[in-house]
């Protein structure tokens, strides 16, 4: 092979597998320069918090104005176990979610309800019998495979491809600290996840004020955080059901 | 308990009405006398305040989540938990319901008739009016809902005998104080493993309370 073929070859295959997932993210804080970088900065995030544990204040902002809070805790060991509890009245756990892979359960005790079912199930996997899936928000798939950047200003937006829709994600230039994340099925998003007040765990840079709001159904949640742990080890008979 | 059941829904005396039966010998005599004399100590109770520190051990978590504030007890049974810390929120339980903000929660927020068979099975309702009793003091007729055991004179373990009580809670540890025998300490233990212990301090017995103290 004559050297023009070969480095014709080789620069079409780092074409093709995307030579800017070999940018190195830069250091938690530091500014992002590069989409290569932005992507990066979503692949650590989701590689470098492989387990992890919040106890958490929820706020359900209803379309009529109401509020609702309560308290929870959430587990997960990714790629796909989640577990989440919601405490009503400081004791009382009044929603008790889990994932294990493509299977998931609900159980609501105060209302004696359990549910269990399969993501891949086409009538569950949009809403659930059980309300939004809610593996977004604690569980995004890995962003490497079929990740994309564009500059938008003072951030880039990672794109990446999901079954049924795809994910943005802002990075912002600044500080590298991941700023907000929509889901879109079509051109409208199903999900829209801000983050804000980030501060270090254990070297890692966490959000500890999360918003979620659902744009179809009005519907608008607060978490803030009260604590994190990451990489701690997770007992997995949490997620057996 | 005759005051107590006269205020229990029928649904709560039909599920406690068979274990009841089929478990109250289990109750050693000396275990029933000691009772007796807790609940003579207790029966001029009529109404209760006191200040409680609450700390729920969150099992998937390894953490522990803190609230503290007021409580307010009537034994013809009503309980209101005003929580203070980390957020102010009240929470009214009444033979009528749950309120939590005002609100009326959990299956009970269509109002009993319109439970299903399930969800009526495992209302926590019954579980909340069993322990409206326990917090405002034990006595021989506590041996009818619970399998009573003493870890020491003045420290009760308690295991629900009826499966409206055990579906929430395996097992409540009550430490007693004070010249009315109030509990001090209380410990709910539910099956998933989760423990939540409740703390009484400046507890006064026989406060004046009115219908607003209890009002969602």
């Amino acid at each position: 092979m004559t050297r023009p073929r070969r480095l014709a070859l080789a620069l079409g295959l780092l074409a093709a597998l995307g030579c800017h997932r070999t940018a190195r993210p830069p250091a938690p804080g530091e500014t992002v320069v590069s989409d290569a970088q932005a992507i990066a900065v979503v692949a650590r995030r989701e590689a470098e918090t492989p387990t992890m544990t919040a106890t958490f204040q929820l706020t359900v902002h209803r379309p009529d104005g109401g509020e609702e809070g309560s308290r929870g805790a959430v587990v997960v060991t990714r790629p796909d176990r989640l577990r989440l509890q919601i405490f009503s009245f400081g004791v009382m756990t009044s929603y008790d979610y889990t994932v294990n892979g493509n299977r998931y359960r609900v159980r609501r005790p105060l209302d004696g309800s359990e549910t269990i079912g399969r993501f891949d199930d086409a009538e569950t996997s949009e809403t659930g019998a059980f309300g939004p899936d809610l593996r977004p928000l604690f569980l995004p798939p890995a962003a490497a495979g079929s990740a994309s950047a564009r500059d938008a200003g003072d951030h880039f937006v990672v794109a990446v491809a999901e079954q049924r829709g795809r994910r943005e994600i802002d990075v912002s230039k600044r500080d590298g600290s991941v700023t907000r994340e929509a889901l879109y099925q079509d051109a409208a998003p199903r999900v829209v996840i801000d983050y804000g007040d980030y501060r270090f765990v254990d070297g890692a840079a966490l959000p500890f004020v999360v918003e979620v709001t659902y744009p179809e159904k009005s519907l608008r949640l607060t978490i803030r955080v009260a604590r994190y742990t990451r990489n701690q080890p997770v007992d997995p008979h949490l997620f057996e059901f | 308990m005759s005051a107590r059941r006269g205020r229990f829904p029928a649904l709560l005396v039909r599920a406690l009405f068979v274990p009841v039966v089929c478990s109250a010998a289990a109750t050693t005599p000396e275990v029933v006398e000691r009772l007796r004399e807790l609940g003579r100590a207790s029966a001029a109770v009529t109404t209760l305040r006191a200040h409680f520190v609450q700390e729920k051990h969150v099992t998937i978590v390894r953490d522990v989540l803190r609230s503290s504030g007021t409580f307010l007890l009537d034994k013809r049974g009503r309980i209101a938990w005003e929580v203070a810390e980390p957020d102010a929120v009240r929470v009214v339980i009444r033979e009528d319901g749950v309120f939590a903000a005002g609100k009326r929660v959990g299956a009970d927020a269509q109002g009993r008739s319109g439970e299903s068979a399930t969800n009526a099975k495992l209302s926590p309702l019954p579980m909340l009016e069993g322990l409206n009793g326990i917090f405002a003091g034990v006595s021989e007729e506590t041996a009818r809902d619970f399998e009573v055991t003493f870890r020491d004179r003045d420290r009760l373990r308690l295991v629900p005998r009826a499966r409206s009580l055990s579906a929430w809670l395996s097992a409540i540890e009550i430490t007693l104080g004070g010249e009315a025998q109030t509990p001090q300490r209380v410990r709910l233990e539910e099956p998933g493993g989760d423990v939540t212990e409740i703390t009484f301090s400046d507890v006064t017995v026989n406060p004046s309370l009115d219908d607003a103290a209890f009002a969602p």
